[in-house]
């Protein structure tokens, strides 16, 4: 969220990374991801990423048109290309290795 | 997994404690073999191979549901929604139309194929998904296809086992009639932790395909049906017109129309030595080598009802109708008139154009339809060439069985293997379900082949046991009365020989007999001559007597007047004496 990391990343590093995250009410699992995602962002990301979280048990309309069959479920919408990751992204790795970060 | 469902269903009373309550599936003859349909709000495990019809199967559940206002839901994971329309679109479905009319919903449920796994998760969002439509449309059918595929995102069979155990849970709690369909690779046996998956479900169906003498039969068991009874045997089914098709042997949807009393078979000598008139609904088989005159027999069985205005199907597997009718003006049976009085419905099939079940639901929808008095099929053996023998037994003997049930008389004639043999009468073990077997067979003698008929049973009937000779002629076909005498039966020109052979003796005797009387008369007659030669005679001693006598009395006369003369005794006695003495005999 603070401006001044900024200037330690590289160039490419001021794109803005936009996510949806799918979770399934409060959900072990569902919770879990949720807060991955934001440690996540604030080590890799920070100042620069949006976080949309969608409850497929609220908003089943978001859920047909993503296809989100799996929760929790972790849509990449910006920078292309799109991405998806599942789980409940306990595997740092496997989630900036997917997301490209 | 979630355990507990944020949105909890109202439908969970409506499962009541009571019987077992079933929903009809509305798929052809299925409903019959499950009595009644699939178990009320709970989830049916589907199982099978590849190419066993799970999907159709699975589908045509929810197309039928949809055409009786019961909305469903199609969750499939391996085909797209537009190959589902697709495929339907072969069988007829409108599945557009029903979508549209939200009477189903056909949920493209594809895993992510590309996305990376990054720790734990389930599958709340398909559940969320399906409950949300399920509420939405009042779906009161659910089918997934297939679970294993969605099961296979776990990689840990002990993970899946928890899963399907929760997704059994929650669809009990969801309230729809539901079929799970899984894949099972070797035959009927399931492996590992799909197994599972039997104890869990109420009722559980297994679908096979069986290839036997290179046909492929598919089949339809039912494993397992908690609180209700189910038919232990294996069903075959065909897919075929507009769906999955059964043809169960025990149908509450047959009705009866046939009358009880007897037919004829059409020829009043053969009704004699078959001990009287067919019965109704009862089942003849007429079986004999070929050109022993089964066919000839069938014609004029047909012939005779559709005469007697009663409605005929003739199913022929030998011959095309135009041929049969050709040939059997030659014996003098012409059908052209029963057929085009619409009672006599021949049909031509072909018994290698295709397997024997698809030729059982066309022959039965010919019934269904025609609503016949009788069937014919001639001939039942060709069912073999449907398959296997087995094929071939099971065809005759469920075609015969519904048949039976609706009150139809059933001819069939069976073709033998060989010219004399007698060791199976039917070509196909039938004989024993056959109420009436009428055995036709060859004989040979004196250098020519001459048929026979022998009635080898009938239930309930004194019936002749005595061969018989079956001539075909340009008038129909006779039987000739038997010869029985040392030779034991003859038949055709032996046993003209021999009957001409009788007449020469019986001749010899007549004319023995006459030329006996004719002595005799001479006899007699010799005899009446001889009585009155003899009397002529005796009337000649008497004469010569008398004349003897009166001499006698004259020269006694003369004695005493000259006696009188020379003055003796009394001469008035002696005067009177000689006349006293002419009226006693000499």
């Amino acid at each position: 969220m603070t401006l001044g990391k900024k200037a330690s990343a590289k160039e490419a590093d001021c794109t803005h990374y936009k996510f949806i995250l799918f979770v399934a009410g409060q959900e072990s699992n569902s919770a879990l991801a949720r807060q991955n995602l934001q440690c996540l962002c604030q080590d890799h990301l920070p100042g620069r990423h949006t976080i949309e979280i969608i409850d497929v048990f609220l908003n089943l309309d978001a859920a047909f048109k993503h296809n989100i069959l799996i929760t929790p479920t972790l849509i990449k919408v910006a920078p292309d290309p799109p991405a998806t990751v599942f789980g409940n992204l306990s595997s740092v790795q496997t989630v900036m290795a997917s997301l490209r970060i | 997994m979630p355990k507990k469902r944020k949105m909890e269903l109202k439908e969970e009373s409506d499962i009541a404690s009571t019987p077992l309550k079933k929903v009809a599936t509305g798929v052809h003859g299925l409903d019959a073999v499950l009595k009644g349909g699939l178990p009320a709000g709970k989830a049916t495990l589907l199982c099978g191979g590849p190419g066993t019809g799970k999907s159709v199967l699975a589908l045509e559940f929810l197309y039928r549901g949809a055409l009786m206002g019961e909305p469903g839901i199609m969750v499939t994971f391996e085909e797209r929604a537009s190959t589902l329309r697709e495929n339907a679109a072969t069988l007829g479905w409108d599945l557009a139309a029903l979508e549209s009319a939200g009477k189903l919903f056909i949920l493209e449920a594809r895993l992510p194929q590309r996305a990376a796994n990054a720790g734990d998760f389930n599958i709340s969002g398909l559940l969320a998904m399906i409950e949300g439509k399920t509420r939405l449309m009042k779906a009161k059918r659910l089918v997934i296809d297939a679970i294993d595929v969605l099961m296979r995102i776990y990689h840990d069979p002990h993970r899946e086992q928890d899963e399907l155990y929760a997704i059994n849970e929650w669809l009990g709690g969801l309230g729809t009639t539901s079929i799970i369909t899984a894949k099972i690779n070797e035959g009927r046996h399931s492996s590992g932790h799909y197994e599972f998956l039997h104890y869990m479900a109420d009722c559980v169906i297994n679908l096979e395909q069986r290839v036997e003498e290179r046909i492929a039969t598919r089949l339809l068991l039912v494993v397992k049906y908690r609180g209700s009874g189910f038919g232990r045997n294996e069903n075959p089914f065909i897919i075929i017109d507009d769906g999955v098709k059964f043809t169960p042997l025990s149908s509450t949807s047959l009705d009866c129309h046939a009358q009880p009393g007897v037919a004829s078979i059409g020829h009043a000598g053969m009704d004699e030595i078959l001990g009287g008139p067919l019965r109704r609904g009862t089942c003849v088989l007429i079986s004999g080598s070929t050109g022993t005159g089964k066919t000839t027999i069938a014609c004029s069985f047909a012939k005779a009802a559709s005469d007697r205005k009663e409605r005929v199907v003739y199913i022929s597997f030998e011959e095309s109708v135009d041929t049969l009718v050709d040939c059997m003006l030659s014996p003098g049976i012409d059908l052209r008139p029963a057929i085009k009085s619409g009672r006599l419905n021949i049909l031509s099939f072909m018994p290698e154009a295709a397997e024997a079940n698809v030729h059982l639901y066309r022959i039965l929808e010919a019934v269904y339809k025609l609503k016949p008095d009788h069937v014919v099929i001639d001939a039942i053996s060709s069912s073999q060439r449907m398959g296997s023998r087995q094929t071939a037994f099971d065809f005759a003997i469920r075609l015969v069985t519904i048949l039976k049930a609706m009150g139809i008389t059933t001819l069939l004639t069976a073709q033998l293997e060989g010219l004399g043999s007698m060791s199976d009468i039917s070509g196909i073990n039938i004989s024993s379900f056959a109420d009436t077997v009428v055995a036709l067979r060859y004989i040979d003698v004196g250098g020519e082949m001459n048929r026979m008929m022998l009635v080898v049973k009938a239930r309930g009937r004194q019936h002749s046991n005595q061969y018989r000779e079956f001539i075909i002629s340009s008038k129909g076909f006779c039987i000739a009365d038997i010869y029985v005498g040392e030779g034991g039966v003859l038949t055709g020109s032996a046993r003209q020989e021999q009957e001409m052979k009788e007449r020469i003796t019986i001749s010899k005797r007549r004319r023995t007999i006459k030329e006996k009387e004719a002595e005799l008369a001479v006899k007699k007659a010799h005899r009446e001559s001889s009585v009155l030669a003899l009397e002529a005679e005796i009337l000649r001693s008497e004469l010569d007597l008398e004349a003897l006598r009166a001499d006698d009395a004259m020269h006694q006369c003369g004695r005493e007047a000259r006696s009188k003369i020379r003055g003796s005794k009394s001469a008035k006695g002696r005067r009177e004496s000689p006349p006293a003495k002419g009226g006693t005999k000499p």
